[in-house]
């Protein structure tokens, strides 16, 4: 009898389908681990810890969102070797690293078991993307062959963000040694870690232990409160369970006793339930967000990987937004980049806009600090800083200096890359678009669009020409002190009119908020401001003069890499013809609609071999323009390159977080390049042009999108037309 | 008790071998361990007399065993190397022949050649040259950036600690043309010394903070690699060097350990590269084809 080929493969199809839910890791590879402690992180949002196993030289770190202070000078900036140190009188500039709250040890008769270790064995981790569990387990056998059996997990719960739980479980599987099981907040030997917090308290009573902690400067006190329940499985083994629940004074006026507060009033039982609402959110989040591509285990796993990052990345606290490694590293000081509202929140605002929104009530909480920005550069409006925290100053380093040799490279984007300011009214509009959330566009969006049009307005320069935006930095960063950037022109030329136009549709709701003659002033500007054009042979100048730039012959070896000697050679690389990621690309992705293929694909002619791909952001987007063009060789090759950027540690920087902003921007290439998706007053629209096609091992892509209120489940199969060759 | 608790010592009977015991004795009494002679030839010694006619009459102590075979020197090195569960074998770089001096071009004897090319235990070799004193103060690893130091760094770091050592990492930046000890793949954004601490780092990740704290200092030089190893043992008075070794004695690619057993006075603690750590991230490839298709999805 033969079974029918569906039958025969279900199994199969089964169990790549739970594969496809998890990341697993066997064994242990001390080169790669500190890259696994960033990928396994946890978090929800308001915060995040690092899962590190019991070993010396782990990085354990748990990040909570706005927990900010003074720099440390001898904390690493982006890369280790590079220190940022000064940054002014500002005490809000580093994501603070506080200390692992998850120390567990498990003793036999006394003796300490350690996985790894000499005497572990079969060791694995899973990251289970669809709860959001971390777990391990393996195997302790002593020289005398006897077997401890150990298992852990542990999770942030996405239902509760101030609650974490932690299970472990040790069982004998051939003796009847005496099980322990201990934890710890506070590890007496990481005391020292730099920079070191300072620790306000630290008590144990019973099942309870407490620490607080405050940050030197910034005024900031964290209190973790833990309680743990341990029961006997049997005979032989042993379930120690403990949830901890941490506050700030950032959430509460007393931390110390919201904590304690949170925890005490837990029965024995409180661990299943509390888990359980965790794996509820989670799955509500995943009604909405997953994607499946059948054909393709690989894929989905990959995708979900990246969609869990970005959703353990966001909360609902307006006045903190997404660091640029996230909460699962300390790259970048936990400072916040343009990353959040052209990669990562297009995300948020298809499959979760309430999140969208929280993130862009950020950029209203700190308009304040732009505001003052704006003035101190003497100009009107608000001016953006390229990297903020809490309070929307500049904390964007001016120089780096390299730890061993103490070589300085200068920064010139926190003076020059003014284009985030234009980023964010981007954001602000598409938010509107996708949600025809008035109430917001009235408010919190009017003072942005406003704000950050008079900056504009008072930003440019006039000559015979027109207008000019000059000395500044586009989103390719080897070269500064250009003028009339084609981004950085076209996008504030879109933060104008949409300024102008939504005072015209406020009317005289808008009144008290303009000056005389504001509108009129933005859309003078906007209709006189230079903002290149496609030559004749189609190509968009990047910036004025860029074409009499070096020739510069770039070599396969030189691309993806983190771009030190570019850095060192600052003033050389300034004059060539080489570009660290999308610039005029950028442009053609977000405003698809004004430019003609014919000219996208000019321009990826032209600039697509001048780029290094020096920066995560690089890749996501030649995958999608690639796919618009058809050129599928090579948009499977980037794509590829970005969807398992961290999970291969492709730059070989994943050790200091994953890069969100890269995994935004995948998400991106797949509903914008793979599936073309355009939005119309019908909802999402799949582009099913013929000359489209999905990479061959999919069989069909489907996912949900929300648009205006309602959510649109969108599919595209391999046998439409334009499927595999 | 040192994880180091059993040595070999194999000696076959020249006055050249014979340069190891003292280094072997000290080392058993250090680490508690016990002490495994070695001597394999056609014709056994009487045993009362043995380690007396090894040149090795020091050795005997109630923690040291003799091994007599007629089985041949290689194998029967090789093989009690895992019979008696070995941690740390020393021997001369040559034996007999170098006694009987012949083969004087040769830097390494046919033993010594096998255990440093077959054996995945450390071997510690005492050169022909060799001035070292006793005891031991402070040991130097010579970091080439290649995944063989990270073995050799763990390795150094637990022997130091178990005897009490102080340990200096080194790494030569080779000139050209000089036969440096390994080239990068990232050349043109390769920062050495950031790399070097890393890379320190990265060896010790799952030792003991006692092993870790052995660690002094790092130190880069300039040069050619040889030269300036020597040149480094002497500004710091090293009393060994500890080189990683990925197992191939041809001329181009162990020129530097060879060179070093030429000219140097000091003995070589060579540990073998491990082997690849066993792990697997289950992505991409690893999550398998489907069973009909040829080709899987590729990372």
């Amino acid at each position: 009898m033969t079974v029918a080929p569906d039958r025969r493969e279900a199994p199969f199809r089964a169990a790549q389908g739970s594969i496809a839910w998890q990341v697993e890791a066997e064994g242990f590879d001390p080169a790669r681990e500190h890259a696994i402690e960033s990928m396994f992180a946890v978090g929800n949002g308001y915060l995040g810890v690092r899962h590190v196993l019991p070993l010396p030289g782990a990085w354990g770190d748990l990040f909570v969102a706005g927990v900010y202070d003074r720099k440390d000078e001898g904390l690493a900036y982006s890369e280790l070797e590079f220190l940022a140190p000064e940054r002014g009188d500002s005490v809000h500039v580093q994501l603070e690293p506080l200390p692992y709250p998850l120390h567990a040890s498990v003793r036999v008769e006394g003796e300490l078991l350690a996985i790894p270790g000499a005497n572990a064995r079969a060791m694995r981790r899973r990251l289970d993307l669809r709860c959001a569990v971390v777990e391990v387990e393996g195997v302790h056998e002593t020289e005398g062959g006897r077997r401890t059996r150990l298992s852990s997990l542990h999770c942030a719960s996405l239902a509760d963000p101030h609650v974490l739980l932690q299970q472990v479980t040790a069982a004998a599987e051939n003796h009847w040694g005496t099980i322990e099981i201990t934890s710890s907040l506070f590890d007496p030997v990481e005391a020292h870690r730099d920079p070191p917090v300072v620790v306000l308290e630290h008590i144990r009573s019973g099942d309870l232990e407490l620490i607080r902690y405050a940050t030197h400067a910034s005024g900031y006190e964290v209190c973790i409160a833990a309680r743990a329940f341990t029961r006997e499985d049997g005979r032989d083994a042993v379930v120690y369970r403990r949830v901890l629940a941490v506050f700030t004074n950032r959430d509460v006026q007393d931390p110390r006793a919201a904590a304690l507060a949170r925890i005490e009033q837990l029965a024995a039982d409180a661990f299943d339930a509390l888990l359980g609402d965790h794996e509820r959110a989670w799955r509500e989040f995943w009604e909405d967000a997953d994607i499946r591509v059948d054909g393709s285990p690989a894929t989905e796993q990959a995708l979900r990987f990246t969609m869990y990052h970005l959703r353990i990345a966001v909360d609902r606290d307006p006045g903190a937004s997404i660091p640029g490694r996230a909460f699962t590293g300390r790259a970048y000081e936990g400072h916040v980049f343009w990353d959040t509202e052209i990669f990562m929140l297009p995300f948020y605002l298809y499959t979760a806009p309430p999140l969208a929104r929280n993130l862009l009530r950020y950029r209203r909480h700190t308009l304040d600090g732009a505001r003052a920005r704006a003035r101190s550069l003497g100009y009107a409006g608000a001016c953006f800083a390229w990297e903020s925290t809490v309070t929307g100053e500049d904390v964007t380093p001016t120089r780096i200096i390299l730890k061993t040799t103490r070589q300085e490279i200068p920064i010139f984007t926190g003076t020059q890359q003014v284009h985030v300011t234009a980023d964010i009214a981007y954001a602000v509009w598409r938010y509107w678009e996708a949600t025809h959330d008035e109430a917001f566009l009235a408010g919190e969006g009017a003072d942005l669009l406003f704000e950050t049009a008079r900056f504009w307005a008072s930003r440019v320069t006039r000559d015979e020409r027109g207008y000019h935006i000059r000395q500044v930095v586009g989103p390719d960063e080897y070269h500064h002190d250009v003028d009339d950037n084609a981004y950085t022109n076209w996008m504030a030329r879109f933060n104008l009119e949409r300024a102008a136009w939504l005072a015209g549709s406020l009317g005289s709701a808008a009144r008290p908020r303009l000056g005389a003659d504001e509108p009129s002033r933005w859309q003078e500007v906007a209709a006189g401001l230079c903002c290149a054009g496609p030559d004749d042979r189609g190509v968009i100048e990047q910036f004025a003069g860029f074409h009499a730039l070096e020739d510069y012959r770039l070599s396969p070896q030189e691309r993806f890499k983190a771009p030190v000697s570019r850095l060192f050679h600052w003033d050389k690389v300034n004059r060539l013809k080489l570009i660290k990621q999308p610039d005029v690309l950028m442009l053609l992705m977000l405003f698809p609609e004004a430019f003609p293929r014919d000219v996208v694909a000019a321009n990826y002619r032209y600039y697509e071999p001048l780029t290094d791909h020096g920066s995560s952001l690089s890749a996501p987007v030649h995958a999608a323009t690639a796919v618009r063009l058809g050129l599928y060789e090579d948009a499977e090759r980037y794509w590829k390159q970005s969807l398992w950027f961290d999970l291969s540690n492709r730059m070989q920087n994943s050790d200091l977080g994953i890069h969100p902003a890269a995994m935004g921007g995948v998400w991106q290439a797949l509903v914008f390049g793979w599936l073309g998706v355009r939005f119309t007053s019908d909802g999402p629209q799949v582009d099913a042009a013929p000359a489209v096609r999905l990479p061959a091992q999919w069989r069909a892509v489907a996912l949900k999108l929300a648009w205006r209120g309602r959510t649109y489940p969108v599919a595209r199969s391999a046998e439409m037309p334009g499927g595999p060759p | 008790m040192s994880s180091f608790d059993s040595i070999l010592l194999p000696l076959d009977g020249s006055l050249q071998a014979a340069k190891a015991v003292p280094s072997a004795l000290w080392l058993a009494e250090r680490l508690h361990a016990t002490l495994h002679v070695l001597h394999a030839a056609p014709h056994p010694l009487a045993p009362a007399n043995a380690l007396e006619r090894l040149s090795a009459l020091a050795a005997q102590r109630s923690r040291t065993v003799l091994h007599q075979t007629k089985v041949d020197p290689v194998q029967a090195v090789l093989e009690a190397t895992k019979q008696h569960h070995v941690k740390l074998v020393v021997i001369t770089a040559r034996g007999e022949s170098a006694s009987r001096d012949v083969e004087r071009g040769r830097t390494l004897g046919r033993i010594a050649r096998a255990l440093v090319v077959e054996s995945s235990v450390p071997v510690l070799l005492v050169p022909l040259h060799d001035r070292s004193v006793l005891p031991w103060r402070s040991m130097l690893v010579a970091a080439s950036g290649d995944p063989e130091s990270d073995g050799a760094l763990a390795a150094a770091a637990r022997l130091a600690s178990a005897l009490d050592l102080r340990v200096t990492v080194v790494h030569v930046i080779a000139e050209p043309g000089s036969g440096g000890l390994g080239g990068y793949a990232d050349a043109a954004y390769h920062e050495l010394p950031w790399r070097l601490e890393e890379m320190v780092k990265r060896a010790l990740l799952s030792s003991s903070p006692e092993d870790v704290g052995r660690i002094e200092g790092l130190a880069v030089r300039r040069g050619d690699p040889i030269t300036e190893v020597i040149a480094e043992v002497e500004q710091r008075r090293s009393s060994v060097v500890a080189v990683g070794w990925h197992g191939d004695l041809s001329p181009e690619h162990a020129n530097v350990l060879l060179g070093l057993l030429e000219r140097a006075a000091f003995p070589l603690l060579v540990v073998r590269k491990p082997p690849p750590p066993e792990f697997r991230l289950k992505v991409g490839d690893e999550i398998g084809p489907r069973p009909d298709s040829t080709e899987g999805d590729h990372v």
